[in-house]
């Protein structure tokens, strides 16, 4: 978007923020509707596609086997990757992932870690030996806004659809024979991020739009399980004031509960 | 292997337990090729059918045109942008560049597959360009280029051919002018099977390698139909030269049948655009 | 939607005599017009000969020698100023593509006068045409011309300025008065730019 687009936008939103409206008829604390879609990758383990009004997110899951590390050898591995392909926007050039595709697989990881999204003990087959590597990739199909909440959907709802085989290790000759006894992953919690923008200090907007994240100088997210907070992140950007982010995280709570419902629904 | 910076990576040498079902993966290309002996393929179709098509238009909304299409198994989704400045360019050129990225989701094939754009994305990229470029009206964004992306969601078989079906139809989306639309269908060359729009593991038995000198391979064609224009043909394989005019009369039927469900697409798409702005 | 023609790329719509001609969305080829973009065919007989046109739900236009282009100002030094062009001939694009206007071009009348920072400021928006190509890859452009020069404008103070006369702009706030190479508007292009 120029500037000068950018400028009228931005006296459009004002006016209809006064009328307590946004532009696409949604309320101002409102989120989109959002539709799920599983297995649909057959080449993949465990997928999921979720649509967040425009915004499109596909998560695909690949198992392998490989050696734990030597400092936590009774785990395996849970690697969370984003990408945002030069596809799905405009100003991604293509090339080496851009700092937001990093920030957000940074961030991905971290409250996966903190919040113990799965027992990575369960992905041990023999200590030292052989442990279940996952490797979840996130594509963002359509940039338009909260991309973030549509990646913690498609990465728990595909995490729930992987079935892993039985796997028998030899120590002593290095075999692995593989069983076809498929078993589900245990998730220990559901995290769903919220995330808002602040538009002139004064308007907080739930879910926006990318044209809304355009004009908002700063935006947040808040991840919860619907009782627990996982994560509060407002890098830096406009302030904002105590109740705001107390309402904030009162949405963040009911949208928990409604995207948990939309992921029970799919099984 | 060089280590990335940019992505969360795992150990080096991981297998895919997959792998280890090998008896699996051998008896299914044998039963293929029992089935395919007295002419019947593993799904069910004809040899001479092709797979279901699935076209949407307008996906990706960021996007000034966009296309998803869904043949059988395989899924791309293709994008398309504005002319941009090509950055750092010295010389001017009449014709403006088509930029193409061509992408497989790391989740989109059996074995997984690496970030980095490897040897065969390149090639499929560069085979992606040139089927494409003779069909827009280049000149008319002379020293610009339009970005043109394609990311396989799934392979499945027959992905170059779907990829440039769905190009033609994002360009179209897009309003990129065009000489014409363009279409791509494949085959498959099985000792003297002609199978119409192989599959991932039908295209693996037909470009296997044996000892007898026999015809097996795939062939892939890019056409634009109301101009009755070649833009790309190409073929791996083994086989008897003798039999190449039977196989792109073959293509070039397929790719009518293409073009007829991708010009519905097509119109469907205007009246959609049109009836919408009517209602407004 | 009934009675309309809707074509697709490479469909022949008619063929070339001394009645019609090719429009937008088309293509000759060997005395046939083609269509060139999915849409309605459009038969534009207001004047002699009928141009055949295709009406598309979008446009891929770049900016071309001779085109009157929308621009914004974005550096300006002693003898030319850098911008970015946002529009082409009242239709508004996507990307922006970047342009120079230097001091020669800024006016007919002397020219050896001019002081680049009394004629425009960043920030600026102005109308300019589009100079033949010179150079390969910079649009040069000009506003030589009365109905071309700068049309929004805000004062130092940040405030929209209305003109005054060709060389003035009056702050609608501080009424401070600026110099600006002002467009002399006419009243047609100023509902359009006024979108």
């Amino acid at each position: 978007m120029n500037s000068i687009k950018l400028n009228i936008q931005e006296t459009y939103i004002k006016e209809y923020l006064a009328l307590q409206k946004r532009s696409d008829g949604r309320g101002l604390t409102g989120f989109r509707d959002a539709s799920l879609n599983i297995n649909s990758i057959h080449t993949a383990d465990g997928s999921s596609v979720i649509k967040i009004g425009n915004t499109a997110v596909v998560c695909g899951i690949k198992a392998e086997l490989g050696i734990p590390k030597a400092e936590s050898p009774d785990v395996g591995y849970l690697l969370v990757n984003v990408e945002l392909p030069s596809l799905c926007y405009k100003k991604i050039r293509p090339g080496i992932p851009c700092d937001e595709a990093m920030e957000t697989t940074s961030f991905l990881n971290e409250v996966c870690n903190n919040c113990k999204i799965l027992d990575l003990q369960q992905l041990c087959i023999c200590v030292d030996k052989l442990v279940w590597i996952l490797s979840c990739d996130i594509y963002c199909l359509n940039y338009d806004g909260s991309v973030l909440d549509a990646c913690f959907v498609a990465l728990l709802s595909a995490l729930q659809t992987v079935k892993l085989p039985e796997v028998k290790y030899d120590k002593e000759t290095d075999e692995i024979n593989v069983i076809e006894d498929y078993k589900f992953l245990k998730l220990n919690c559901l995290p769903v991020a919220s995330t808002f923008g602040v538009f002139n200090d004064k308007y907080i907007l739930a879910d926006p739009t990318e044209e809304e994240e355009q004009l908002c100088i700063s935006k947040f997210s808040v991840v919860t399980d619907g009782n627990l907070l996982f994560s509060l992140h407002k890098p830096g950007g406009n302030y904002i004031k105590d109740n705001q982010i107390q309402n904030c995280v009162k949405y963040a709570k009911i949208r928990a509960k409604t995207v948990h419902e939309l992921i029970k629904s799919v099984q | 292997m060089p280590t990335n910076l940019y992505r969360f990576q795992g150990p080096e040498g991981t297998i895919p337990y997959q792998h280890y079902l090998i008896d699996k993966n051998n008896t299914k290309l044998t039963k293929i090729a029992t089935a395919l002996m007295k002419n019947e393929r593993c799904d069910g179709r004809d040899i001479s059918a092709h797979r279901n098509l699935c076209i949407k238009t307008g996906i990706v909304t960021q996007a000034k045109g966009s296309a998803y299409v869904e043949k059988g198994h395989t899924k791309l989704l293709c994008s398309v942008f504005d002319p941009k400045e090509v950055p750092n360019k010295v010389e001017y050129a009449k014709t403006g560049e088509l930029q193409c990225e061509f992408k497989f989701a790391t989740f989109s094939c059996r074995q997984r597959r690496n970030y980095t754009r490897d040897s065969e994305e390149r090639q499929l990229c560069n085979e992606f360009r040139r089927a494409i470029e003779p069909a827009v009206c280049r000149g008319e964004f002379a020293n610009f280029e339009i970005q043109v992306n394609v990311l396989v969601l799934e392979n499945d078989g027959s992905v170059l051919s779907t990829a440039i079906t769905a190009a033609g139809l994002a360009l179209m989306d897009g309003c990129i002018p065009m000489y014409d639309m363009i279409v791509a269908s494949s085959l498959g060359i099985f000792k003297n099977t002609i199978l119409v729009d192989p599959t991932y593991d039908e295209e693996t038995l037909c470009l296997s390698w044996t000892e007898d000198e026999e015809n097996r391979g795939t062939v892939m064609l890019a056409y634009m139909v109301s101009l009755e224009q070649i833009t790309e043909f190409s073929q791996n394989g083994s086989m008897d030269i003798n039999m190449f005019p039977e196989y792109v009369q073959l293509l070039i039927d397929q790719n009518c049948k293409i073009n007829k469900l991708v010009q519905s697409a097509a119109i469907t798409d205007v009246i959609g655009h049109f009836e919408s702005q009517t209602t407004d | 939607m009934e009675n309309k023609i809707i074509c697709v790329p490479g469909q022949r719509l008619c063929q070339v005599d001394a009645t019609h001609t090719q429009g937008k969305g088309t293509y000759k080829r060997q005395d046939y017009i083609y269509s060139s973009v999915a849409g309605i065919v459009n038969v534009d007989d207001s004047n002699k000969i009928s141009v055949i046109e295709v009406l598309s739900k979008d446009k891929t236009i770049v900016p071309a020698p001779g085109d009157i282009v929308t621009a914004m100002v974005t550096t300006i030094n002693q003898d030319m100023c850098k911008c970015l062009i946002t529009s082409v001939c009242g239709h508004e694009l996507n990307e922006t593509y970047r342009s120079s206007l230097r001091k020669q071009d800024v006016r007919t009348k002397e020219i050896d006068k001019i002081d680049m920072l009394q004629c425009f400021r960043p920030g600026d928006i102005i109308l300019a045409r589009i100079l033949p190509m010179t150079e390969a890859h910079t649009f040069k452009l000009t506003t030589a011309e009365n109905e071309l020069g700068v049309v929004i404008a805000c004062s130092e103070y940040g405030f929209p300025m209305i003109p005054i006369s060709w060389t003035e702009m009056q702050c609608t706030k501080t009424n401070v008065i600026e110099t600006r190479k002002v467009a002399k508007i006419v009243q047609e292009k100023k509902t359009a730019e006024n979108v």
